[in-house]
């Protein structure tokens, strides 16, 4: 899985990336330097955990994928089914392109859950 | 003969686009207007285009994108020359230089590095230290994040230390510190500018403005994050405040977003104001009425901003969040927030553009309107 996040993060512009539980727990992250593991993932957990209370309160069902975009950065949550794989990015990137690769990093994140079960 | 006719062509298709552009009021024309110039090879004319459908459109993130855009291609030659010189026998005047293009170019981040890397080679300078507090200040102005005023202030301190001259200094701080209501600190900081120059009009007017207002209870570090999550809606919140005509102009084009096909409900949401669209209606919801589309309205961009400001993105701006066939998109500026639900996913990124055009349309800036109203 810390490959899968590795290989994320080569892509121009990706500032880390990290795989968090429902409840905001950390399962597993790949950081650059410019973030602080513990803030980020603080406020990350809280964010996912936020997020799905409200859409369910909304009576939404549970959330796909998620694209933040903020002046100097964006966020992009994709569900893994049991956990969310969040990737953090600068605000320069091409999200639209970014997003496939990020699609096809969850799948094979998937993949991999599958298999150790 | 063909390249004088098409020349003639392209001029009158600016000037068209440049009449219709003053009458719109929507961003899309000068949008228009400065890719049009840009494929002529005119980066210069879309520049200031650009720069004059931002002063009518302040909100407008593609004006912005192509401004940077244009900026960059313009001093792209000067910049790569003024990189070459800091890498090699660059001096200080290069250095700050290459920062101030960065900050021309919207691209302040790449400003702070060069200046960091100043600092690095020549040791610190009083003047590299204000550009670099100036920056952050700007940029907590924008995205009212608290970290760039507190990193600011101790730069603007530290500048002080090495020149207690420093009238610009000293109003910078003076300045900073009244927007966030730190009065006591303000009239420190306008005193000392005024001992430096007595007749100055800007610290004058700061001076009797803050002389009638009450000293703060509570320090720097509290007032900054009460700005932060937004506890005082001081600063840019005051810019975006509808005014009634602007409201009765919001509400027909909400209504006209929640007519495009895939659209369920579109939802606006100004301090105490929100406005319901769907099924061509509009209607203004009262504060404690329940709905939950309201709600995640309310409550969603607020947690999505102090996340994204104090993980150190900045600003939240706008989200979209997928939730099978559902999707929501936010959009915020200031204290308004716009959400759209649609279930046509293939339609999302028309949608998206629409919502982006109404956003900087609802909060464009007439003629008679002065800029900071």
């Amino acid at each position: 899985m810390r490959e899968v996040l590795q290989h994320l993060n080569s892509i121009a512009g990706i500032k880390g990336s990290l795989v968090v539980t429902p409840d905001g727990i950390v399962v597993i992250s790949e950081l650059s330097n410019e973030l602080d593991e513990d803030t980020t993932a603080a406020y990350l957990g809280n964010m996912v955990t936020q997020t799905l209370a409200l859409l369910k309160a909304g009576e939404f069902e549970s959330l796909d994928r998620m694209i933040l975009k903020a002046s100097r950065g964006k966020i992009v949550i994709e569900n893994l089914d049991n956990c969310l794989l969040v990737v953090v990015t600068n605000q320069f990137i091409r999200i639209d392109l970014t997003v496939l690769e990020i699609a096809s990093a969850a799948k094979r994140i998937r993949a991999l859950g599958q298999m150790s079960a | 003969m063909l390249s004088l006719f098409k020349s003639f062509r392209n001029q009158a298709e600016v000037s068209r686009l440049r009449k219709r552009g003053q009458l719109d009021s929507r961003p899309g024309t000068y949008l228009e207007l400065c890719r049009t110039l840009l494929s002529q090879g005119e980066v210069e004319k879309a520049a200031e285009s650009a720069q004059e459908g931002l002063d009518r459109f302040p909100h407008s993130q593609e004006l912005r994108r192509i401004l940077r855009h244009a900026f960059r291609q313009l001093k792209s030659a000067e910049c790569e020359e003024l990189r070459k010189r800091c890498r090699t026998n660059g001096d200080r005047e290069d250095f700050l230089k290459l920062a101030k293009i960065h900050i021309e170019c919207d691209v302040a981040d790449e400003a702070l590095v060069v200046l960091e890397e100043l600092h690095r080679q020549e040791g610190e300078a009083p003047d590299a230290l204000l550009l670099q507090a100036q920056i952050l200040f700007e940029r907590f102005y924008r995205d009212q994040v608290a970290s760039d005023a507190k990193r600011g202030i101790a730069l603007a301190s530290r500048s002080l230390e090495a020149n207690d001259k420093s009238f610009v200094a000293h109003l910078a701080m003076a300045q900073l510190h009244h927007n966030i209501g730190a009065t006591s600190k303000a009239l420190f900081h306008v005193y000392r500018a005024l001992d430096i120059e007595p007749d100055q009009e800007e610290a004058l007017e700061l001076y009797n403005h803050l002389a009638g207002q009450a000293l703060e209870s509570e320090d720097v570090a509290t007032l900054l994050r009460k700005v932060e999550e937004g506890v005082d809606d001081g600063l840019g919140a005051q810019q975006v405040e509808l005014s009634d005509e602007k409201r009765a102009e919001a509400s027909q084009g909400l209504m006209r977003l929640s007519d495009m096909h895939g659209v369920n409900r579109a939802v606006l949401v100004d301090r105490g104001l929100t406005l319901v669209a769907e099924n061509g209606k509009c209607k203004e919801l009262a504060n404690d009425q329940d709905d939950s589309l309201c709600r995640i309205a309310r409550e969603y961009p607020r947690m999505a901003s102090l996340s994204s400001k104090r993980m150190g993105i900045g600003a939240f701006e706008s989200s979209r969040i997928t939730a099978g066939d559902r999707i929501l998109q936010f959009y915020s500026v200031g204290s308004m927030v716009l959400v759209i639900e649609s279930d046509e996913p293939k339609r999302a990124d028309l949608i998206s553009a629409e919502c982006v055009s109404f956003v900087a349309s609802c909060l464009r800036l007439d003629e008679e309107e002065p800029v900071d109203a």
